[in-house]
C-alpha cells in the first residue's frame, strides 16, 4: 500500500489502494466524492484541492500522534461487527470513514471516502465500512 | 519512500501556500479545542461567553468561517486565558524544535521555506498543559 501516511505514531492505508495510484486523490470513492459535490454544489476545482489538502493534513496528524479534537474534524460515526467504532474524518461534507485496526496494531484504515448528502450517517456508507472491515480485518491485508 | 503528497505540493506556489494556509488553521483550531476540553467549556458555554450564536462560534471553529485576530483575542479573553502571543522569526533561522511553536501562549512562527517546505504536524503534550507544534 504506497499510498501509506507515516507518522511515529500511526499508519494510515486505504483499501482502495492497489498500488496503481499515484496520490489518494485518485482513489475511485474519492474521485466519486468529489463529482457528487460538483453535481450538488457546484463546487469549484479549488475547493476541492482543498478539501484534499485539509483532510490529507487531518490525516498527518493523527499520524504523529495527535488527537483531533475538534468534532468538525473527526468523530464517532457507528459499531463494526466486533462493537468497536468506526470513524469520519471530516471536512465539510467530505468523508474518510475508517477505524482502527486490530489485525495490525498501529495502522488507521481508511475505508473510503464519501460526500455526505444527509444531516445522518447514510447506511450504505455504514455497510462499505463494515464489508470492508470483515475483509480486513478476518481476511489480513 | 516517494512522498507524492509533497511532489503534488510541490507543484506550484499556490500549492505550498495552500498547506501551509490551512495546516495553521488546523493547528489553531485544535488547539482552542484542546483548551476548551481541558477547562470544560462546551461551544453552546463559548458562545455565551462571547455574547454570539452557537451557529458563529461553530463556523468559527470549523474553519468555514475566516477568523480574525480580533476573534481569537475574543475566544481567549471568553476562555479566561491571555492572548496567544505571536513571535515572527526570520525565514533563514534555524528552528530549534520546529516551526510553529506553541508554549506558554506563545505562537511562534519560522523557518518554513528553509526546511524545504515539509509540513510535518508533530505535536506533543507535556504535564504541565504546554504544547509544541512543527509545520
Amino acid at each position: 500500500m504506497k499510498l501509506s501516511i507515516k507518522g511515529p505514531r500511526l499508519t494510515v492505508r486505504f483499501v482502495e489502494d492497489d498500488d496503481s495510484m499515484e496520490n489518494w486523490n485518485k482513489l475511485p470513492s474519492w474521485k466519486e466524492a468529489t463529482a457528487i459535490w460538483q453535481e450538488k454544489d457546484r463546487c469549484k476545482d479549488t475547493q476541492i484541492e482543498k478539501a484534499y489538502v485539509q483532510l490529507h493534513i487531518k490525516m498527518q496528524r493523527m499520524a504523529n500522534g495527535a488527537r483531533l479534537r475538534n468534532p468538525d474534524h473527526f468523530n464517532t460515526e457507528a459499531d463494526l461487527p466486533d462493537k468497536k467504532k468506526f470513524y469520519a474524518i471530516k471536512q465539510g461534507k467530505m468523508r474518510a470513514y475508517g477505524w482502527f485496526s486490530n489485525a495490525e496494531k498501529g495502522v488507521f484504515i481508511v475505508s473510503h471516502f464519501a460526500y455526505k448528502k444527509g444531516r445522518k450517517l447514510d447506511p450504505e456508507d455504514t455497510k462499505r465500512v463494515v464489508d470492508n472491515w470483515k475483509v480486513i480485518e478476518r481476511g489480513g491485508l | 519512500m516517494r512522498n507524492y503528497f509533497e511532489d503534488w505540493k510541490n507543484e506550484s506556489v499556490d500549492r505550498q501556500r495552500l498547506v501551509v494556509e490551512e495546516s495553521f488553521i488546523l493547528d489553531v483550531t485544535e488547539e482552542i479545542h484542546a483548551q476548551m476540553e481541558q477547562l470544560g467549556v462546551g461551544r453552546a458555554q463559548l458562545a455565551e461567553r462571547m455574547g454570539k450564536s452557537k451557529a458563529y462560534v461553530s463556523q468559527l471553529l470549523s474553519g468555514s468561517r475566516n477568523m480574525t485576530l480580533r476573534s481569537l483575542a475574543d475566544i481567549s479573553f471568553a476562555l479566561e486565558l491571555d492572548a496567544p502571543k505571536v513571535v515572527f522569526e526570520r525565514a533563514d533561522a534555524p528552528a530549534s524544535n520546529g516551526d510553529w511553536q506553541h508554549s506558554d501562549n506563545v505562537v511562534r512562527m519560522s523557518n518554513y521555506h528553509a526546511r524545504g517546505g515539509s509540513i510535518e504536524v508533530i505535536e506533543s503534550s507535556n504535564d504541565d498543559g504546554c504544547w509544541r507544534a512543527a509545520l
